[in-house]
């Protein structure tokens, strides 16, 4: 899980351009949305661009998102358990 | 020059078939055209759309025409639709000639930009299909419809996403009021491309199912397509002419929702701004409307929130309503045109149309008319009309007997009581950014393309702004922000842009995602900040600038557009200062095209350029624009016989060296029976579409300075000895559309 939790920081940082971040300046659990990192709703879109790519996960109803992006941890557990590839 | 502006044709082409009769009968029976997806080749063939009933080939065989227009969608409908409205108006040969069309539109040539991209990117541009590219930008598609119409003596394009037409007709409003033309063919079109349709599924707002606005279960849009044009005229022209008046346009207003890229805030600020601004030139108070015909897209968060901006204007007691695009589809660019020519219909014939597939409302107050409805009380009619960025705008018709005679005092149609000056400016380029080392020291360029110097916008861009922006939103935030820091204005009463290709990279990686990923898994970021008028409705995001916002995009002549329309706003009164600007760029494949089919370029750069221009005489301003005029299809000789010794000594031309492109130049300097010193810029800041903004820019700066670089002398005969008084700036769009700024040293007191 670690692993999968490293790998969609990165992915993260790359896909919404948070240009001067690291990994590691991310915290797994913090909330990605509103406070946290301040994320949008054009961001939770390209998160399910991401989750399609990557993973092979197609979400069509945005609302979905919501739960599934509360944090990076959550993300890695929704793709743990659904991922095609 | 307080003249009412009428409205004495129009033409349409949509869903609802061909021509103003078959959109009276549809409306009528309240029959969509919404359905499958049969011309366009997507395989999004789950989302219903509102489609044109004709291939491309059907549309060309109609109207009898060939390569190119054949081959061009926007350009068919846009042809079909605005050939009624001249039809219907009556207009002869010589009223075209001296009358302009202006028309909006996103999509331009890009239907046959993606059947040709794959090849193009497979090969890296080494195939003959590389040449089917160059029809991609805004301005081409305006100039083949209106080459199709007569020899229109302006056109320009206007690209604000789905406010585009409306803003064509708001600007042809502004031509006729300040006397520059009696008649105004203005609207716009759009065609279906995969590059919308899949870019709207990137914002995951498209319905399954027919579209269903104001519905409580609403779901999202079903996109269309097609082109509406009325033709505008001055009531003395129509009088002249013996034209009788559809309709009064008695009322226009641009705002900015300055909010998001593509979500509406939810007061509606902009669309309430709109509307209350519109009634205003009206001289209309709220009651006195009978219908809106509203933007209405179907989207959750647009028609929330424009149902809150009419709660808001009409509290419980919203005038009847309906949003006609569960009939057409939204068609874009072309909605603000369709709609006004629905609204005409209506107005004409005394019935409003239905907004279809309503069931449950949102709120109480916001019940939309669910049946067509006869009325023959129909006075004035609102048109709505929002675009990404919140680029809104609200038009008023009125049944031409009824238009009170107050209407006549609008209060900016004294004529040119300002003076207009220019207050600042800044550039980025190949030059080093935000400075003028290029006078003393210029950079010498050596390649074909030349890529800018990247400014250091840290302090002038929020972090979590510059995440998502493009290298040319980039610059052009910070020669934006710089400007008005010089001119001391933060908030500017309007902010129009020119671009000829607008954000041409975000386009590029789209289409270079839709070839290496196919039609799913795109990305949104992409596609929203694609659009043309994403420069200048950023701006007003990040200053919060609600006021007057538009984008021209119409090849080389983009920068003039925005330029006259900022300028004959201010002369007026309109308004008491704007932020102007031109901005392209380069990116790897579509600027290689560029060079591959436009071989009178010699050195295809980027180039970003803000101004701030004002009414406000004071002594820290560069110079004053005294003239500023933009010629389609000119002769030549028309343009020399308007230059003079007197006035034009000092030419600013954008000559490149190049005698494909330096040669109507030089039959111009033939033709002048005086011998002016010539002055150049391409060799300094090379050449884009917005080139021309880098010409005016060069020019103000040297009557600021009181200087010429060497650089910039092409010739150094008849080389001022004392004080420069004026440069005039001479720009051809392949070498038919010309420009003439004239810029005056500015009188310290």
């Amino acid at each position: 899980m670690n692993g999968l939790i490293d790998q969609l920081k990165t992915q993260i940082i790359e896909a919404l351009n948070l240009e001067d971040m690291t990994p590691q300046d991310i915290d797994a659990e913090a909330p990605l949305f509103g406070e946290g990192l301040g994320l949008d709703s054009i961001d939770a879109l390209e998160l399910i661009v991401l989750l399609e790519r990557e993973y092979g996960i197609k979400l069509t109803n945005p609302a979905e998102g919501k739960k599934i992006f509360k944090s990076v941890a959550s993300i890695a557990d929704f793709v743990s358990k659904n991922r095609k590839k | 020059m307080s003249e009412r502006i009428l409205i004495t044709g129009a033409g349409i082409i949509s869903a609802l078939g061909c021509g103003t009769e078959a959109t009276l009968q549809a409306l009528l029976e309240g029959k969509s055209g919404i359905g499958t997806i049969r011309h366009l080749p997507t395989e999004h063939t789950e989302f219903p759309v509102g489609e044109v009933p004709m291939s491309d080939k059907d549309m060309a065989d109609m109207l009898g025409v060939d390569y190119p227009e054949a081959e061009l969608r926007t350009v068919l409908l846009g042809i079909i639709a605005a050939k009624e409205a001249v039809n219907s108006a009556h207009l002869g040969k010589g009223d075209i000639e001296k009358a302009a069309f202006i028309s909006g539109t996103t999509v331009g040539g890009m239907d046959k930009t993606e059947r040709y991209f794959k090849s193009v990117f497979d090969s890296k541009c080494e195939t003959d299909d590389s040449k089917e590219l160059k029809y991609n930008d805004c301005g081409c598609s305006t100039e083949l419809i209106a080459a199709n119409i007569g020899k229109f003596a302006i056109a320009t394009t206007t690209s604000t996403a789905c406010s585009s037409a409306a803003n064509a007709i708001t600007l042809g409003a502004t031509l006729i009021r300040n006397g520059i033309v009696d008649i105004v063919v203005a609207g716009g079109a759009e065609a279906l491309t995969k590059f919308h349709l899949n870019g709207f599924n990137t914002l995951m707002i498209l319905d399954r199912e027919k579209c269903r606005p104001f519905d409580r279960d609403r779901a999202g849009i079903n996109l269309g397509e097609g082109a509406g044009y009325i033709v505008l005229e001055s009531e003395s022209s129509a009088t002249k002419r013996g034209a009788a008046p559809l309709a009064e346009l008695s009322g226009y207003a641009n705002t900015c929702d300055a909010f998001h890229q593509t979500a509406t805030s939810e007061n509606g600020e902009g669309a309430y701004l709109a509307m209350r601004k519109a009634m205003d030139m009206a001289h209309l108070s709220p009651q006195d409307i009978s219908y809106i015909n509203a933007h209405g897209t179907g989207t959750p968060n647009n028609d929330d929130c424009e149902l809150a901006a009419m709660e808001r204007i009409w509290g419980p007691n919203i005038p009847a309503f309906s949003s006609t695009k569960a009939f057409t589809g939204h068609t874009t660019s072309a909605s603000g045109s369709i709609e006004a020519v629905i609204c005409l219909l209506a107005l004409r014939h005394g019935f409003l149309p239905p907004n279809l597939g309503w069931k449950n409302p949102i709120r109480d107050a916001g019940i939309p008319l669910t049946e067509p409805k006869r009325d023959n009380e129909i006075h004035h009619i609102i048109n709505n009309s929002f675009g990404f960025g919140g680029n809104d705008s609200s038009l008023i018709l009125s049944r031409y007997e009824d238009t009170p005679h107050q209407a006549l005092n609008i209060k900016h149609s004294t004529l040119s009581i300002n003076r207009c000056f220019l207050s600042s400016m800044a550039q980025v380029s190949c030059q080093n950014p935000l400075c003028d080392d290029w006078m003393d020291n210029p950079v010498t360029l050596d390649k074909t393309y030349v890529r800018a110097q990247e400014p250091d916008t840290k302090g002038l861009i929020p972090p979590a702004e510059a995440r998502r922006m493009s290298k040319i939103l980039k610059r052009t935030v910070a020669t934006a922000i710089t400007a008005l820091n010089q001119s001391g204005i933060q908030h500017p009463d309007a902010i129009i842009t020119g671009t000829g290709n607008g954000c041409m990279e975000n386009s590029e990686k789209f289409l270079i995602d839709l070839c290496t990923f196919g039609e799913n898994c795109l990305k949104p970021t992409l596609f929203m900040q694609s659009t043309h008028n994403t420069i200048s409705s950023l701006i007003a995001i990040i200053l919060k600038c609600h006021g007057y916002n538009n984008t021209y995009s119409h090849k080389g002549l983009s920068f003039e557009s925005a330029l006259l329309d900022a300028w004959l706003q201010i002369k007026t009164g309109c308004i008491r200062n704007a932020l102007i600007g031109s901005h392209d760029e380069v990116t790897p494949l579509l600027s290689l095209v560029m060079e591959r089919t436009r071989p009178e370029y010699s050195l295809i750069s980027e180039t970003s350029m803000s101004a701030v221009l004002s009414s406000t005489a004071e002594d820290k301003n560069i110079c004053e624009i005294e003239d500023i005029r933009i010629f389609h299809r000119s002769d030549i000789e028309n343009i020399s016989s308007l230059l003079s010794a007197e006035t034009d000594s000092l030419l600013m031309l954008g000559i490149n060296g190049n005698p494909l492109n330096d040669r109507p130049y030089g039959k111009l300097l033939s033709l002048l029976k005086y011998s002016p010193c010539i002055l150049r810029y391409k060799n300094i800041f090379g050449e884009n579409f917005s080139s021309s903004a880098m010409g005016f820019y060069a020019g103000a700066r040297i009557l600021e300075h009181q200087a010429i670089p060497l650089a910039v002398m092409a010739n150094d005969q008849n080389a001022p000895t004392g004080q420069i008084e004026r440069i005039s700036i001479l720009n051809h769009s392949d070498g038919e559309d010309w420009s003439l700024i004239r810029l005056r040293r500015h009188l310290r007191h």
